[in-house]
C-alpha cells in the first residue's frame, strides 16, 4: 500500500502538468490521491457520500427493463439493466461503466474492475448458458476463462473441468421475493487449482435466480441475483 | 450420393465425438502463467552469488538498477533481461585509488557485460551460460567465463542452488592452471590489459591469458521468505587494486546474506575475502508487471447491435429463414437420395455452416428433417442452407443459437436497410454530433468523418489511449449506437500529429457476430483490413468541432540530469518547461519550448571541452547549461503532410534544439502492411550562441542522413539504421536496437561510427549509448500515452553528433501499421 500511495503521488507530481487539453492527470488522479494518501475525499467536499437506500421490490418494479442486483464479497448490491444484447450475450452496466456480460446465467465477461475477466468458452450442452431441467444437467463440462489485465501484464487463459453437487432445496429471498431452489455446486478444477460456483436453480426449468460465480483468480466471487428476468422484460 | 470433403468429415466425426466427451473447442491446459523466480544479483549488478556470476538469468525483461560497495570501490549498474537468454548490464564504477597508475586518484570507470544462456537448466542438467565482463569498457573488470548453475531442494531447508565455472582475466588470478586455448595458438598466453581510450569492443583479448581459474559457490534460499544466504570461492586477487591502492586479501571466500524486502528491492550484506564489509542494494521493476492496476480506467460502452431486418423471408444468397433448435432426435438419414452434396464451411469464427445441394427431383420444399440428419452425421453443424442444383438457395435452416444468430448476421449484412436517411441533411448533422459526444465520452476526438449510407470514414485523435486497437474498438463501439443500420462499413483512420496514419476497416456484421464471445480480438483482427490511409482534403472532412487556428500549452516539471562527469558524477536540476503551439491548419504549425531553471547544479560544472575533434559540435553542452537559462529550446515552424498513400513529409525552420538552428526536411516511406520503412533527412544548421536565446555561433554546416527502420517482429526487437553526415562534418552509420513492449516500454542502445578516429574522438573511442522509456500507464491507474524517455549517454562528444528533431516522422508511424496493431490487438475490444 505503501509503495502504492508513493507511485501514484510521484505520478500526480511527474504529471502535475497545466495544459491546455481537458482532464488534467491530476484530475484523474485525485479521487485515489485522497483514499490512498489521505484515507478520503480532502478535495471538495469533505463528507463522505452517503450509503445508497436498497431499493424496494415496488420501485423496482417500476423500471420496465430486466434487472439484475450484483455484488461482490460485502459490497452493497449494485442494481444495473442490460444496455445490449448481443446474440444473448446481455451486457450490464453502471454509470461509471463497470459490469458484468452474461449469457444465460453465466458471467462471461466483467468491464471496469481492476482485473477483468474478456470471455468464457463454455461447452455447447454448459447447463448454466442454457437452462434446462436439473435433472438433464450433464454430469461435468469443461470451461476455458479467458484474462486481459491490461497495462502491459501478459494475457492468460485458465482452462478447467467442472462438475456438479446437488444440494437440498433451498428457499432465496431476492428483494421481497421468495424462490424454491435447488443449490447446485458447481466444483472446478484442474491440474493447479480448484474454485466453487454456486447456483440457486429452479429445477423444472433450470433456471438461475442466483448465483455466486468466480470471476478471476485475482478477484473476488461475484454474486448475481436475478429483479426481473430478461426474457420476461 | 453425397459427398462431403474428406477433411469435414473428419473435422465433423471428431467434433461429434468431443462434444459427447464434452471436450469440444476447449484448450486442455491453459493456466494463469506462473511467476517465474527471479534469481539474485551480485555486487556487479549481474545475476550471480556475491562477486561472481551464475548461469541463472532474470525474468524476460526484468530490469535492475544496482549499487554494491566493498573495500572502497562502487559500483552502479543497470542491468537488463534483454530477451530471455541475454542478460546485457552497463556499469559505472567509481574506483578509490585506481586512476591512472602511481597517482593514487578515483578512476571513474564505465563498463558493459553481457551474459548470454547457452542451455536451460533440466531435470537433470544445469543451466549454463557464457558471459563477457567489461567487454566494452577500459578493461578493469575484464573476464570471460563459462558457469553452470543447478537447483535442488532439500525437503523443509529449503532450496540450494550450487554453481561452478571456469574464466579467463580477472577470473584466472588464483587457483588458475593453464589455458588449454595457448595449446592452439600460442598467441592466447597473451592479454593486454591496456585499452587505451577505452570504450572499444576488447575481443582480440577473450579468453587470453596464460591461466584459467576457477569459481563456484552455494546459494541457499532459506525457508524465512525472502532470506538467501551465499558463500563463494572468488579467484580474483584484486591485483590491481592490491598494487595501486591498500586493499587487502586473506581468503578468497565469501559469505553473506540477501533479503528481498519486496518483489522489487533487495538489500545484501556481505564479509568478503576476510579482510571487507560489503553492501549491495538492488531495485527491479519488469514491463510485463505493472505497478498499478488500471483500476480508474472505465469499461468500453457496449457495442449496440442492429435490429434484425423486419421480414427474413428470402434474404439473397439463404432464402426462408427456418429455426429449428430442439432437443428432436432426428427422423432422416444424410443418405436420403434427395441430397446430392453436402460441403461444410466455417464462416463468422467458428460456426460451421453446411451447404446442402438437393437433386433437381427434391423440389422446393424447404426439408427441415434432413437438416437434422445432416447435424447428426457430420458433426456440430449450426446452420444447413438448402440450394438447387443451380445453387440458388430454397432454405436455411438454423440448428443452433450460434446458428441462429449467424443467419441474423448474415442477413443483417445482406439486407437493404433504408438509406433515406443519408438525403437529409439535418439528420447527417445530428449523426456526426452524436458519434463526437459518444468519442468525448471515451476522452477520444473526431478530427473528420465522410458519410456513405453504406458505409462511414471516421478520423481519430488518440490522445488518451497507449494501445491504439483500444482507441480503434471503442470508436467501432461508438459507431455501432450512433450510426444507421445501412452503414455497414466502419473504415478508421487515426490521424497523429494532423497526419493520417493508416485506415482500418471493419464490417459491422463482423463485429456483431464477435462482440463478447471467446476469441474476440483475434477474430476481429483477422476479419479486419489495414491499409494505407489516403491523403486527405481536409476542408471536405474535418468534422464540426476541429476548428482551425488551434492552440495547445502546456507546463510540466523537469529534472535534466548529467551524468558520468568526475567531479560530480550525477547533477541535476528541477526546471520548469512551457510548450506552446499554435496549428494554422491540418499540418502546419508553430512551436516553442522554454524551459527554466528552478534550483540545481547543472550550472556548476567547470569540466571544459577536451576534444580533439576541430568543431566542438556537443561537448560544450556544460556552457549552454551554464548560461542558457531561461533557455529557449524549440522555436519552430513545422509542416507535415502525406504525399501518397505511404509516403510522409516533414519540413521545419526556426531554432530546432537547444544548440542548433536551421532547417530541417525529412521525407519517410513507410508502408502499412510493411514491417521496414525508409526515411531521408537533410539540415543546415547554425550552432546557437551559449545563451540559448537568438544568438549564433560562427560554425554552420550540412547534416543528413539516410534511415533505414525495421521492425523484426522477434520479441518485439526494432531496429535503425543511419547513415550520413554528422555535425561535425563527419560521416558514418549508425546502428540502434531497441526491444519494444507492448505497453510502450523500451530497451536498447545505439552504437555510431564516424570517419573520425577513435583516438581523435577521445575517452570512449566512439558514440555510444543506451536508451529507456517508461510508459506513464505502467506506473499510474489508468491508461496514458504520456511516458518518460532518457538517453544515457557514458561520454558527451563531438564525434557521431546528431541533430535533435522534435517531430521526425517515423515515431509517428512507427506503432500505426499492421505488425503494431497485431501487437496490441489483444485491446480492441477492451
Amino acid at each position: 500500500m505503501i509503495v502504492r500511495s508513493g507511485l501514484v503521488l510521484l505520478g500526480a507530481l511527474l504529471l502535475s502538468a497545466c495544459t491546455s487539453g481537458e482532464n488534467s492527470s491530476f484530475e484523474r488522479l485525485k479521487p485515489i490521491i485522497e483514499e490512498e494518501i489521505f484515507g478520503g475525499p480532502i478535495f471538495g467536499d469533505p463528507e463522505p457520500a452517503p450509503t445508497p437506500r436498497e431499493p424496494t421490490r415496488a420501485e423496482l418494479n417500476e423500471v420496465p427493463f430486466a434487472t439484475i442486483a450484483v455484488s461482490i464479497e460485502d459490497s452493497p448490491r449494485a442494481f444495473v439493466v442490460p444496455l445490449a444484447d448481443n446474440g444473448g450475450y446481455l451486457t450490464y452496466q453502471d454509470a461509471l461503466r463497470r459490469g458484468v456480460i452474461m449469457r444465460g446465467g453465466l458471467i462471461t465477461a466483467t468491464q471496469g474492475l481492476t482485473y477483468n475477466l474478456s470471455a468464457v468458452k463454455h461447452d455447447i450442452d454448459d447447463p448454466i448458458v442454457g437452462p434446462r431441467a436439473l435433472a438433464d444437467w450433464p454430469d461435468s463440462i469443461y470451461r476455458n476463462y479467458q484474462f486481459a489485465l491490461g497495462g502491459g501484464a501478459r494475457d492468460f487463459q485458465i482452462t478447467v473441468a467442472c462438475r456438479y453437487e446437488r444440494g437440498t432445496p433451498e428457499r432465496v429471498e431476492i428483494i421481497e421475493l421468495i424462490f424454491d431452489t435447488i443449490r447446485v455446486v458447481e466444483i472446478c478444477r484442474n491440474t493447479v487449482r480448484e474454485f466453487r460456483n454456486t447456483y440457486w436453480v429452479d429445477p423444472s426449468s433450470g433456471f438461475i435466480w442466483k448465483s455466486e460465480q468466480w470471476i478471476g483468480p485475482r478477484q473476488q466471487p461475484m454474486t448475481v441475483e436475478i429483479i426481473r428476468p430478461y426474457a420476461a422484460s | 450420393m453425397v459427398a462431403t470433403p474428406v477433411v469435414n468429415w473428419g473435422k465433423g466425426l471428431f467434433g461429434t465425438a468431443l462434444a459427447a466427451l464434452g471436450l469440444s473447442l476447449i484448450p486442455a491446459t491453459a493456466e494463469e502463467p506462473r511467476e517465474p523466480e527471479r534469481p539474485t544479483l551480485n555486487l556487479f549488478g549481474v545475476t550471480g552469488l556475491i562477486d561472481t556470476p551464475t548461469a541463472d538469468m532474470q525474468p524476460d525483461a526484468n530490469l535492475t538498477a544496482t549499487a554494491g560497495y566493498f573495500g572502497g570501490y562502487l559500483r552502479n549498474t543497470i542491468s537488463a533481461q534483454f530477451l530471455p537468454g541475454i542478460e546485457a548490464s552497463f556499469r559505472y564504477s567509481v574506483l578509490n585509488e585506481l586512476g591512472p597508475p602511481g597517482n593514487g586518484t578515483t578512476l571513474f570507470d564505465r563498463s558493459f557485460d553481457v551474459k548470454i544462456r547457452v542451455l536451460e537448466e533440466g531435470q537433470s542438467w544445469p543451466a549454463i551460460a557464457l558471459g563477457l565482463q567489461d567487454f566494452l569498457g577500459t578493461g578493469v573488470y575484464s573476464g570471460e567465463y563459462i558457469v553452470a548453475t543447478k537447483g535442488f531442494e532439500v525437503d523443509e531447508l529449503g532450496a540450494f542452488r550450487v554453481t561452478g565455472g571456469v574464466g579467463w582475466g580477472r577470473f584466472s588470478d588464483g587457483n588458475g592452471v593453464e589455458n588449454p586455448l595457448v595449446n592452439l595458438a600460442d598467441g592466447f598466453r597473451n592479454r593486454d590489459v591496456n585499452v587505451g581510450v577505452g570504450g572499444n569492443v576488447t575481443a582480440g583479448q577473450f579468453f587470453r591469458g596464460e591461466n584459467m581459474g576457477f569459481f563456484g559457490g552455494i546459494e541457499w534460499q532459506t525457508p524465512v521468505d525472502g532470506l538467501t544466504a551465499k558463500l563463494e570461492y572468488s579467484p580474483d586477487r584484486y591485483l590491481r587494486e592490491r598494487e595501486f591502492g591498500d586493499f587487502e586479501q586473506d581468503v578468497p571466500l565469501n559469505a553473506g546474506i540477501e533479503y528481498r524486502a519486496t518483489d522489487n528491492v533487495e538489500i545484501g550484506a556481505y564479509y568478503m575475502y576476510g579482510t571487507e564489509f560489503g553492501v549491495r542494494v538492488s531495485i527491479s521493476a519488469n514491463p510485463f508487471r505493472p505497478l498499478s492496476d488500471l483500476d480508474l480506467e472505465a469499461g468500453p460502452k457496449p457495442l449496440t447491435p442492429r435490429a434484425t431486418p423486419a421480414g427474413l423471408g428470402d434474404i439473397s444468397g439463404l432464402g426462408d429463414i427456418i429455426s429449428m433448435i430442439t432437443g428432436e432426435a432426428p427422423r432422416a438419414s444424410i443418405s436420403d437420395p434427395r441430397l446430392q452434396d453436402v460441403i461444410v464451411h466455417e464462416r463468422l469464427g467458428d460456426v460451421r455452416w453446411a451447404d446442402a445441394i438437393m437433386t433437381a427431383r427434391a423440389g422446393d420444399r424447404c426439408p427441415t428433417e434432413l437438416a437434422k440428419a445432416i447435424d447428426a452425421e457430420l458433426g456440430v453443424i449450426d446452420v444447413v442452407t438448402f440450394q438447387r442444383p443451380d445453387n440458388s438457395p430454397i432454405c436455411s435452416v438454423a440448428l443452433r443459437p450460434a446458428g441462429e444468430h449467424a443467419v441474423r448476421i448474415t442477413s443483417r449484412a445482406s439486407s437493404a436497410y433504408p438509406t433515406d436517411w443519408y438525403n437529409r441533411d439535418e439528420e447527417r448533422a445530428t449523426l456526426v454530433k452524436a458519434l463526437a459526444e459518444e468519442l468525448t465520452s471515451e476522452n477520444l476526438s473526431l478530427y473528420g468523418i465522410e458519410i456513405a449510407p453504406d458505409r462511414v470514414q471516421v478520423y481519430l485523435e488518440n490522445n488518451r489511449y497507449r494501445a491504439m486497437p483500444r482507441a480503434l474498438g471503442r470508436t467501432a463501439r461508438a459507431l455501432s449506437r450512433t450510426m444507421p443500420p445501412s452503414v455497414e462499413t466502419f473504415e478508421i483512420t487515426p490521424v497523429e500529429g494532423s497526419l493520417p496514419v493508416a485506415t482500418v476497416i471493419l464490417k459491422r456484421s463482423e463485429l456483431e457476430a464477435q462482440v463478447e464471445r471467446p476469441d474476440a480480438a483475434s477474430k476481429t483482427f483477422a476479419s479486419a483490413a489495414i491499409k494505407d490511409a489516403a491523403p486527405v482534403s481536409w476542408d471536405a472532412v474535418l468534422a464540426p468541432d476541429t476548428t482551425f487556428p488551434r492552440y495547445s500549452w502546456n507546463i510540466f516539471p523537469a529534472t535534466p540530469v548529467n551524468l558520468f562527469d568526475p567531479d560530480q558524477p550525477a547533477r541535476f536540476d528541477i526546471a520548469a518547461v512551457a510548450t506552446g503551439g499554435i496549428e494554422f491548419f491540418p499540418g502546419l504549425s508553430t512551436n516553442a519550448e522554454i524551459s527554466y531553471r528552478i534550483i540545481g547544479d547543472l550550472d556548476d560544472i567547470e569540466r571544459t571541452s577536451d576534444s580533439l575533434v576541430e568543431e566542438r559540435v556537443r561537448s560544450d553542452i556544460a556552457e549552454y547549461l551554464n548560461q542558457g537559462n531561461p533557455a529557449l529550446t524549440r522555436l519552430t515552424f513545422d509542416y507535415v503532410t502525406k504525399v501518397s498513400d505511404s509516403i510522409y513529409a516533414r519540413a521545419s525552420t526556426g531554432l530546432l534544439e537547444r544548440m542548433y538552428a536551421g532547417v530541417s526536411g525529412e521525407v519517410l516511406w513507410k508502408p502499412a502492411s510493411q514491417s521496414w520503412g525508409l526515411g531521408l533527412e537533410v539540415n543546415y544548421v547554425r550552432q546557437r550562441g551559449f545563451n540559448t536565446l537568438f544568438d549564433f555561433r560562427d560554425y554552420d554546416t550540412v547534416t543528413g542522413h539516410a534511415s533505414l527502420y525495421w521492425d523484426t517482429g522477434f520479441y518485439g526487437l526494432a531496429t535503425q539504421i543511419d547513415a550520413g553526415r554528422y555535425l561535425a562534418g563527419d560521416w558514418g552509420g549508425t546502428f540502434a536496437l531497441k526491444r519494444r513492449f507492448e505497453n510502450g516500454w523500451e530497451v536498447g542502445g545505439f552504437a555510431t561510427c564516424t570517419t573520425i578516429p577513435f583516438n581523435e574522438f577521445g575517452e570512449g573511442s566512439f558514440d555510444k549509448g543506451l536508451f529507456l522509456t517508461i510508459p506513464f500507464n505502467w506506473v499510474l491507474p489508468y491508461d496514458s500515452r504520456q511516458e518518460l524517455e532518457t538517453v544515457l549517454r557514458p561520454l558527451t562528444r563531438d564525434g557521431g553528433a546528431r541533430l535533435v528533431v522534435k517531430n521526425r516522422l517515423y515515431p509517428l508511424v512507427e506503432d500505426n501499421d499492421q505488425g503494431g496493431y497485431r501487437a496490441s490487438w489483444k485491446e480492441f475490444w477492451e
